[in-house]
């Protein structure tokens, strides 16, 4: 029998030592969880045939011929992915209202199973339908003063539709990776009960509404609510002037609690803290006690509690010394969220904002940080919250270039000039609020030191957002460009890696 | 600098930086007291809100827009400890007049709550009624003939008589004529241009222009009798109702009068001395 050699890369992937295979196995794993995001169903199952088919065949015909049979399991695990989300969706549509889309339905009964979200007169929130109609759907209505309730036993009647999608935005996407297939706009409603959800969910949304009221008590705007988008990543009490100058200045990130901002937020504390002479340990676990409480002050919503967890790696990463073990534990966190819902990879900008900001944090810092001397005595670590600004902007900007369409040219300028600031903003702000419900005037008194953090934080946004330079619009290029850049980060983090690797074995 | 010189620096860092601070806000207290009159025409968007403020004797606030900007428009003109308003007055039960009040109510409510007497039947004047009430802020029905006194300065009532002939709730807008410092100033809320010129005493230095600039609020007869030297327009940006009307803006060119609008002006501040400072953003 004739002799076929190994390709050489293969022996090399056979030989890795189990965590880079673990790694390996991962990305194998969410690559065709990608792929089959872009499918439709009978598409997909088209051509994951096709693909089992010829990997069927190829890896066979390998085993036959003397092969190890790994060969074989890499394929299978893609196609294993790329099955796993035409399942997933499957199960979910049809579980899901559907089928009322574009009929118009009186008194079905619904609970509201998230926080409402109030904006200029409306309101709309999350209802889990009640048997015997089955799935989730958006509601906006109308509200002054009724005050809609998580938790809350509604009956409504309505034209139920199914979500448009828009030019620069889908709409429908977004809502289907929660797992929303129709939205009823304006019903007729009534509340039947309340309580009737979860009592700690209940619990956790009370204790995020009334800390909101206080921050509106104690603060003026916009200041009261840029701390609120801050701390809560509430955005309807946010001036629209302010949320057009924090999209131009490429500052979002600052309210959206995506993670992106928790990752940042928790390298800048940790900071903060050593910086106050806290021992490392003490660090470690004030951090994580801060983030727990962070989570649970903001209702422990999906993203949140996945940037939480990032956090927390990030946090491991200065205790634990090899950098793969804290690169796995990230993939291993980003795998379990993605079997939970696989939709979150291609559709929740958060989760990607979040995943690319540990990984650039996990990949980018030591270099930044050496670039930068951030070893060196400095004046609140400014070196090192640089470095960590630099690290998570530009591992995300290719993600901010495919969303928005537009680079924005001044953002790390404005983010370095405010980042060092915003821990402490938070910090007093949350210090302020949580005394004010003891005493309101030494809430006034705290709040005024970070009122002018605050007042300060926006002027800058405001005078950079303004400017006409601030993004650099790429329209129809957006997509060439956001694969350039992919590419060459990517390309720059491996080379890092790798540079790395042989500094340290020197 | 050993570890713990570091903390100690830091930490002798941030106390200077609170007493900084606390410094800031002592002189800040003392200064925030005007020393004339001043009338701040706050940029609410498509709506009207007035802040009046009276050295040592308090503030008013004529309507407050339709609630969406009027905390950032006062955020403006008050400073962070000094952000309580004595008095509302509510020109009439239109959303785009009183929603500002019920954002205002949780957080920095009146000691005292002046309106018509004409109730909307809406679900949300109703709600700002019952919260008024809850808070137990006395609710005065005024009319005219009554006035209101502050320092030096004082209202008169000229409109609605009681009881009105009229239905409408616009035209039954509570007119209020300002006296202070030797400048009078015209508040109208929407009232209609008919009634308007029908009362008496109405000739001002300043008016608050009608309805928005709206052709049903000012007319050539209106002009003649007020004769208003500043013309205030409460408009947003581009609004749908193309608001003010041209003919209302033609009208007041020709008898000279300055217009102030809040859509090109932003908010605008003028100050009664012995002439009258106006600032605009």
């Amino acid at each position: 029998m004739e002799e076929i050699s190994i390709p050489n890369w293969f022996q090399k992937i056979n030989s890795l030592p189990p965590p880079h295979q673990f790694l390996l196995i991962t990305i194998i794993f969410i690559g065709g969880i990608f792929l089959s995001s872009f499918l439709n169903f009978p598409t997909a199952v088209l051509i994951g045939l096709l693909l089992l088919l010829l990997s069927s065949i190829f890896g066979l015909s390998a085993v036959l011929a003397g092969r190890p049979a790994t060969f074989f399991i890499y394929p299978l695990i893609f196609i294993f992915g790329f099955s796993y989300l035409q399942l997933y969706n499957f199960y979910q549509e049809t579980h899901s209202s559907n089928y009322l889309n574009g009929t118009e339905q009186s008194r079905v009964a619904a609970v509201i199973n998230d926080l409402p979200a109030y904006s200029n007169n409306s309101v709309s929130f999350q209802v889990k339908l009640l048997p015997p109609f089955q799935g989730k759907v958006l509601i906006k209505s109308r509200s002054y003063t009724t005050d809609f309730q998580y938790g809350d036993k509604i009956v409504f009647s309505g034209k139920f539709e199914q979500p448009q999608t828009y030019e620069d935005f889908d709409y429908r996407a977004y809502l289907a990776k929660d797992n929303v297939y129709s939205v009823v706009y304006y019903p007729e409603i009534e509340i039947l009960e309340h309580h009737q959800g979860l009592w700690l969910k209940e619990k956790l949304y009370q204790l995020r509404l009334s800390f909101q009221k206080q921050i509106d008590k104690i603060f003026t705007e916009p200041e009261g609510g840029f701390l609120s988008g801050l701390l809560l990543g509430e955005k309807r009490t946010l001036d629209k002037d302010l949320q057009l100058a924090l999209q131009r200045s490429g500052t979002t990130h600052l309210i959206a609690l995506s993670g992106y901002n928790i990752t940042i937020i928790t390298e800048a504390v940790s900071f903060l803290l050593i910086s106050l002479g806290v021992a490392r340990p003490q660090a470690f676990w004030a951090i994580v006690i801060f983030l727990i409480l962070f989570i649970i002050l903001t209702g422990a919503s999906p993203s949140v509690v996945r940037a939480g967890i990032m956090g927390v790696l990030l946090v491991l990463s200065h205790k634990l010394g090899k950098r793969y073990e804290v690169r796995n534990a990230l993939f291993c966190a980003a795998l379990l969220m993605i079997v939970f819902n696989p939709k979150i990879l291609r559709f929740d900008f958060g989760f990607q904002l979040s995943f690319a900001a540990t990984l650039g944090l996990i990949y980018l810092m030591p270099f930044f940080s050496r670039l930068l001397k951030a070893d060196q005595q400095n004046f609140f670590n400014w070196r090192e919250i640089l470095a960590t600004t630099l690290s998570a902007q530009i591992m995300v900007l290719p993600l901010l270039i495919l969303r928005f369409g537009s680079l924005p040219l001044i953002s790390p300028l404005v983010n370095m000039i405010i980042i060092s600031l915003i821990p402490a903003t938070m910090l007093l702000g949350f210090i302020a609020t949580s005394l004010s419900f003891i005493s309101l005037w030494l809430g006034y008194l705290i709040g005024f030191i970070a009122y002018l953090l605050l007042h300060f934080e926006i002027g800058v946004i405001n005078f950079f957002g303004h400017w006409n330079l601030a993004t650099l619009s790429l329209g129809s290029y957006r997509e060439i460009i956001f694969w350039i850049s992919a590419i060459l980060i990517f390309g720059f983090s491996i080379y890092l890696r790798k540079h790395e690797l042989l500094r340290q074995e020197i | 600098m050993s570890y713990s010189d570091k903390k100690f620096s830091n930490i002798f860092i941030i106390v200077l930086t609170l007493i900084f601070c606390f410094d800031v806000f002592l002189w800040l207290e003392i200064f925030k007291e005007p020393r004339n009159p001043e009338l701040d025409f706050l940029n609410v968007g498509q709506g009207d809100a007035i802040l009046l403020k009276f050295p040592f004797s308090g503030e008013i606030l004529i309507d407050s827009g339709d609630g969406q900007q009027i905390k950032t428009a006062l955020s403006q003109v008050q400073t962070y400890f000094h952000r309580d308003i004595d008095v509302w007055i509510l020109s009439h039960a239109n959303v785009d007049h009183y929603g500002g009040f019920l954002k205002l109510l949780e957080t920095n409510p009146p000691r005292i709550f002046i309106y018509n007497g004409f109730d909307s039947q809406g679900e949300s004047f109703q709600a700002l009624k019952k919260s008024l009430q809850e808070k137990g802020i006395p609710i005065v029905i005024l009319a005219a003939g009554d006035k209101i006194k502050i320092g030096d300065s004082h209202f008169d009532i000229l409109w609605p008589i009681n009881p009105s002939p009229k239905n409408d709730l616009n035209d039954n807008s509570l007119v209020l004529r300002l006296m202070s410092r030797n400048h009078s100033v015209l508040f109208v809320g929407d009232i209609s241009s008919k009634t308007l010129a029908s009362l008496d005493n109405i000739q001002s230095e300043i008016l608050k222009v009608s309805h928005h600039g709206s052709k049903t609020g000012t007319n050539n007869q209106v002009l003649e009798v007020v004769k208003p030297r500043i013309a205030l327009i409460g408009v947003g940006l581009n609004n749908r109702y193309g608001h003010p009307s041209p003919e209302v803006i033609d009208l007041l060119q020709k008898i000279g009068s300055q217009i102030l609008r809040t859509d090109f002006n932003r908010t605008i501040k003028i100050i009664f001395d012995n002439n009258l400072l106006i600032k605009t953003q």
